[in-house]
Parts: C-alpha cells; sequence; structure tokens
C-alpha cells in the first residue's frame, strides 16, 4: 500500500484510482470527469468527508504517532513492565507523553489507518481486470488488521499447572481477577463471576443467582493486608481474619499484584454486610445467601475446559554427562466426551485440541515431591489470519508484478 | 487560512464535525466497560492422594506456590472449598533476638511478623526506620515446592534464575536443624544480584519442609542490614520448635 494509494487523489498522480486521476495541467479537479456523468462512487470519492478521511497528512501523522508510541512505550516499559505499558501505549485511550503533550494510544490509531484502508479501497481503488493484484493485496492488509483486531479483543492467554497425577479442568489467567460466587454441587462448582474491570468504587452489581446486590466500597489494584482493626469504619467479614487494607503502587511486574475488595452485601430483609476480600487469600469466604452456603473469593479468573487434561508423567531430559537440559516433555491424557487419547507437549511442539494451544512453558521439580509441569494456553479465534493474509498479500503482489511484466516484456520484445 | 494546506478540507465544517462524530463514535463503542457477569461451570478439583501433597494452593505458579512473605500470584488455583493448604494443625515457636521488634500489624499469612532493627537503636527506643522486615510463615504440605517459592522470592528482589540454577541453587543449600529437630534449607539470594543491583533489596531465609508442612523464614531489606542481620536470623531459625502436626 503506497501513500499515494492511501490519499488523497487530489494529492500527487495516482493512476491506479478510478476517480482520482488528477489533470495533467495540475489545477484543480479531475479531468475523467469532468463533461460527463459521474458514479455515485465518483460522487462520494469528491465528497468533502472523503476527502477528509483520505488526507495524506492523517496517514503520515499516524505514522508518526505509531513511531513515537513505540519509541515512548519502550522507554515506559523499562520502568512499569510490559502489561502497564501495553495497557496504555497500544489501548484505546489518549497518553500524556512526557506529562504534557497529548497523543492516541496505538489502537486507536491503527483504527485511523484501518478506515482510510476501508474508504480508500471502496472509492478509489480501480475496478479494472489488470488492478486484480493490488485489491489483493489491499485485502490481504485488511485481512491482518482485522486479525489483529480479533486476536486483540478475543485472544485469551492463560496458564495450566499439573503435578503428576492430577487433572486440569480449568485454565486461569495470568494476572486478571475475579470477584467469583459460586456453590458446590457434587463434583462440580456453578460459578457466578464478575471480573475486576466491573469491579469500580460505587458501583452496585447484581448477584442474581443468590437474589442479592453488592455495592463496591473500594478496589486496589495491590495492596497489603492486616489482620489489625480499623478504628474508623466497619468491621468487616473477611475469611483469613484481615481487617485492613492499605493500598499500594502497582507492581512493575502486574502478576505480583495483590489486589483487594472491600464492597456492602445487600440482601432483602436482612441488614447490609461488609466484606473484605484480598486476592492472596488461600480460603474462600462462606456466606449464607438467599438460605444457600455461598463461596466467595476475589480470585485469579478462571477459563473452564470443554475437556480434562490428566498429567502422566512430565520428563526432564539432559545433555549426556552434564544438567544442562536438552528437552522438557509433558505426558497427558485427554479426556473428553468422544473418549480418551495420550497427548505429548514439549518444547516448540503444542498441543492443539479444540481451539485451544498448550505450550509447555515451565517445569518445577521439589525435592521427594512430584513434577510439575505449566503449560501456557492460549486461545486465539484469529490466529490463523496472520498468516492467511500474508500469503494473500504476496499472491497479491505477484499478480499484480506479472500483469505488469508481460505488458512490459511484449513491449520490449517488439522493439 | 485556520487550516494548513494540508488540512484544508477541514475548512468544511460539516465535513470536519462528520469526522470528528465518526472518530468519537468509534471510540465510544470500543471503550464501553463490560461489566456483564459471567456463569459458568468447573469441575471441582480432586486432591492427590500422595503424602505430602497438599493439593494446590490458589494463586500459584508452577503448582501453586505458598506464600512466604505473604505473596502469591499467577496460576489460579484448583482449591475447591474446604480443601487447599489451610495452615496445618502445628505450632511454632522460636526464641527472638534481642534487638528485634514485634510487628502489630502482621500480613493475614504471617504466623510471625518482626521488624529486626539496627543494635546500635535497639536499646534508644528509636524505630530503625530501615529495620530487615522477618516474617514466618506456616502452610500445609509442600506448599507449592521448594524451587517455586524461591523463586517467588527471586522475583520479589528482581532475580531472574532459570531452571537449572534454581536447581544448582538448591542443591548447593546449606542445611541445619533446627531446635525440634527437623531439617531446614537456608536461602541466601544475595549472591544471586547482579553487579548492577547494589541498591536492590535482598532476602535471606530458611526453609523447613516435612510431608505435613512447610514453615517459611524470610528477612528482607536493605543488604547491608540483612548482612547485618545474618546471624541474628540463622539463631532465629535454629531457635525453631515445631510441635505437631495432630493427628
Amino acid at each position: 500500500m503506497s501513500a499515494g494509494e492511501m490519499g488523497n487523489p487530489s494529492e500527487g498522480a495516482n493512476r491506479d484510482h478510478e476517480p482520482g486521476t488528477p489533470r495533467e495541467d495540475g489545477k484543480r479537479g479531475y479531468a475523467s470527469m469532468e463533461g460527463r456523468n459521474v458514479s455515485r462512487r465518483q460522487r462520494a470519492a469528491r465528497s468533502p468527508i472523503a476527502k477528509a478521511v483520505l488526507s495524506p497528512f492523517i496517514t503520515l501523522l499516524c505514522l508518526l504517532i505509531l513511531f513515537a508510541l513505540i519509541f515512548f512505550g519502550t522507554l515506559y516499559q523499562a520502568d512499569h513492565g510490559l502489561f502497564e505499558a501495553q495497557k496504555k501505549y497500544f489501548g484505546y485511550g489518549f497518553v500524556l507523553i512526557g506529562g504534557f503533550f497529548p497523543l492516541p494510544a496505538a489502537s486507536l490509531v491503527i483504527w485511523v489507518l484501518s478506515i482510510q484502508l476501508v474508504v480508500m479501497m471502496a472509492l478509489h481503488l480501480a475496478w479494472r481486470p489488470n488492478r486484480i493484484g493490488l485489491w489483493i493485496v489491499h485485502l490481504g492488509i485488511l485481512a491482518l488488521l482485522v486479525g489483529g483486531f480479533i486476536t486483540q479483543m478475543m485472544a485469551v492467554e492463560s496458564q495450566l499447572t499439573l503435578a503428576e497425577g492430577e487433572t486440569g479442568h480449568f485454565t486461569t489467567s495470568y494476572h486478571e481477577h475475579e470477584l467469583a460466587f459460586w456453590e458446590a454441587q457434587g463434583d462440580t462448582n456453578r460459578v457466578f463471576s464478575y471480573d475486576e474491570t466491573a469491579l469500580k468504587p460505587g458501583r452496585e452489581l447484581e448477584v442474581a443467582p443468590y437474589k442479592s446486590r453488592i455495592k463496591v466500597r473500594s478496589y486496589y489494584q495491590n495492596c497489603d493486608a492486616f489482620t489489625t482493626r480499623a478504628t474508623n469504619g466497619p468491621t468487616y467479614i473477611n475469611a483469613s481474619g484481615i481487617g485492613v487494607l492499605e493500598q499500594r503502587k502497582p507492581e512493575k511486574e502486574v502478576t505480583q499484584n495483590a489486589p483487594g475488595l472491600m464492597l456492602t452485601l445487600s440482601e432483602t430483609g436482612k441488614p447490609d454486610r461488609e466484606v473484605l476480600l484480598y486476592g492472596q487469600e488461600i480460603n474462600p469466604l462462606i456466606l449464607t445467601l438467599n438460605g444457600r452456603r455461598v463461596f466467595v473469593q476475589l480470585r485469579l479468573k478462571h477459563y473452564p475446559l470443554s475437556f480434562a487434561l490428566h498429567l502422566t508423567d512430565f520428563v526432564k531430559n539432559v545433555h549426556p554427562g552434564t544438567d544442562v537440559p536438552s528437552s522438557f516433555e509433558s505426558y497427558a491424557d485427554l479426556y473428553e466426551a468422544g473418549g480418551t487419547r495420550p497427548v505429548k507437549v514439549w518444547m516448540n511442539n503444542p498441543l492443539r485440541h479444540a481451539g485451544y494451544t498448550f505450550f509447555q512453558a515451565s517445569y518445577a521439580q521439589a525435592q521427594g515431591m512430584a513434577e510439575k509441569s505449566t503449560f501456557a494456553v492460549v486461545t486465539n479465534p484469529g490466529r490463523l489470519l496472520p498468516y492467511i493474509s500474508s500469503l494473500v498479500v504476496f499472491g497479491g503482489l505477484l499478480l499484480h508484478f506479472l500483469i505488469k511484466l508481460i505488458p512490459f516484456v511484449r513491449r520490449e520484445s517488439v522493439k | 487560512m485556520l487550516f494548513p494546506a494540508p488540512f484544508h478540507v477541514f475548512a468544511n465544517k460539516s465535513s470536519f464535525y462528520h469526522a470528528l462524530t465518526l472518530l468519537l463514535g468509534a471510540l465510544g463503542f470500543l471503550g464501553c466497560d463490560d461489566t456483564q457477569p459471567r456463569t459458568y461451570t468447573e469441575v471441582a478439583f480432586k486432591p492427590l492422594a500422595t503424602p505430602g501433597m497438599s493439593g494446590r494452593i490458589n494463586g500459584a505458579p508452577d503448582g501453586g506456590m505458598g506464600a512466604p512473605g505473604g505473596g502469591m500470584g499467577g496460576m489460579g488455583g484448583m482449591g475447591t472449598p474446604g480443601m487447599n493448604s489451610s495452615p496445618v494443625d502445628i505450632k511454632v515457636t522460636w526464641t527472638l533476638p534481642e534487638t528485634w521488634i514485634v510487628k502489630d500489624s502482621a500480613n493475614a499469612m504471617r504466623i510471625g511478623s518482626f521488624a529486626a532493627q539496627d543494635p546500635a537503636l535497639a536499646h534508644t527506643g528509636e524505630m530503625d526506620p530501615k529495620a530487615v522486615d522477618v516474617s514466618v510463615v506456616q502452610l500445609a504440605g509442600n506448599a507449592g515446592g521448594l524451587a517455586a517459592n524461591i523463586q517467588r522470592w527471586n522475583g520479589q528482589i528482581g532475580i531472574k534464575m532459570t531452571a537449572e540454577e534454581m536447581e544448582e541453587f538448591v542443591k548447593a543449600g546449606k542445611h541445619f536443624k533446627i531446635a525440634s529437630g527437623e531439617d531446614g534449607m537456608f536461602v541466601d539470594l544475595t549472591d544471586k544480584l547482579s553487579g548492577d543491583m547494589t541498591q536492590s533489596k535482598t532476602i535471606f531465609g530458611a526453609v523447613v519442609q516435612t510431608e505435613e508442612y512447610t514453615v517459611f523464614v524470610k528477612a528482607m531489606g536493605e543488604q547491608s542490614k540483612v548482612a547485618d542481620q545474618k546471624p541474628l536470623v540463622m539463631a532465629f531459625c535454629k531457635s525453631l520448635k515445631i510441635a505437631g502436626p495432630k493427628k
């Protein structure tokens, strides 16, 4: 995609674009459209909005902003960690460079570029057989952007750690927490949860299964917990005897944050209860809600699997005569409705099943204890789109090259 | 002219406002906060019957790290109600060095929390602002494993150790006996700080591990302060007496 292709047809030569052929005398206007009927597409291309959207200045500005974001985001990452840098510099908000100069974050900028691409294709890219290669190239780029959007919005990264002999039925987030309510129903837990993004101070949320409501008093992304009682304020119900939370600056590594939540729990016809939950508590709080025994916990977000993985063996091989590991291998049984099958996961050879990809990520060996294997688990509906779009772009470029090459060769042979 | 040449199209106010509306609309759409609850069913975790396996501690990478110093993060536990590594029924006692002060505010995970004061200040009644923080934590079973817990301590002071280095580190650990006879291992992370980490905090501690429980002692503070306190921390660790667990 050249600047000319993206740009306003009034700005420089662009012979690939249908209504955009500029007058050769350099004056404003479109020679091809003068003196004859213009199509709706051509009229739309001439509209002030289309010209505004396709301004090459905006394209250039977006690229410069992306450059600045990558530069300053990299610097920011050094002090604040990868997660915070991604969230701030590559999300949808605005970021203050140097504390005073506002710039839109990268996702927003990429949206603007995407809109430019689509509008340009819709209004300016010529519908001619000899432009089919360019169409394919642009569609490939569009697929790449769509893939990036799908990944950003829908991909989930989590992890699963199993000791030999253990069976995993769900994975957990690396750093995102949830407020979970559940009842034990035989071998299963029926969970009702709110993501931490919903836990904003002052917000009231329904806990529908138990006919209750919560009102968030405070939510700390990172805090310390103390067993002392606050001299002022309410006495909180807590499973571990915690009485006070003190907010701390979020850690550089977001996985080290310990969140805390204080909320008021309301049930019709009963006095309100003040509840305190700390993200590092081992035991859930047990409450009676609507006459039922309910467990409540602020915990890392769970993602249930549609199957179960039973770790049978973890093997660490070493290079002969040394203690240097040569490979890590996890042997597991995969249980699902259709039956059971053995699977093997090792470095660079993930298990792909039911939309999940399990990568061998880590292991732990404690003295005299069962070995443990940690899998990084990824679900990404758009994971194939970058590969597909790259192939499409390559194919489009090749086709366009051939379309241009053949007439060139003919002309040369005539000479 | 209000708009420079590249922006001349914005001279038409309506096109400018159209573009702005489009942009803000897209922002509004994308900036929506998800407050919808999730409901799902998950299979309750069943602990292993293997002696010493404590099941999984909620929130632990590498299969359930304990909470030395009160921190757990990463891998969420598969714990279910009433089934996890809550403190076992043991009683841990110790002999406190003279210069240490018992802290009023303890982290929920701690069974002991102390400020190891500079001996020069200890008898003046002044509080040492750079006192080393000493904690004692007890957990059931192996608490997720020795290596995993040391890695967590590493993370708290910025040390990165590969699994192989950790294996070497654990192998080279110095062992000792506590007062009640159990085996313990000292963990000194100061040597693992890289040369450019002279301003970093360090950790010196010990782990006492049996099949039924794990007790962690952790002293964390400035390197010079921890070095000063090291003999006292070692004496404190050796003075530990563990009674139980009740059968």
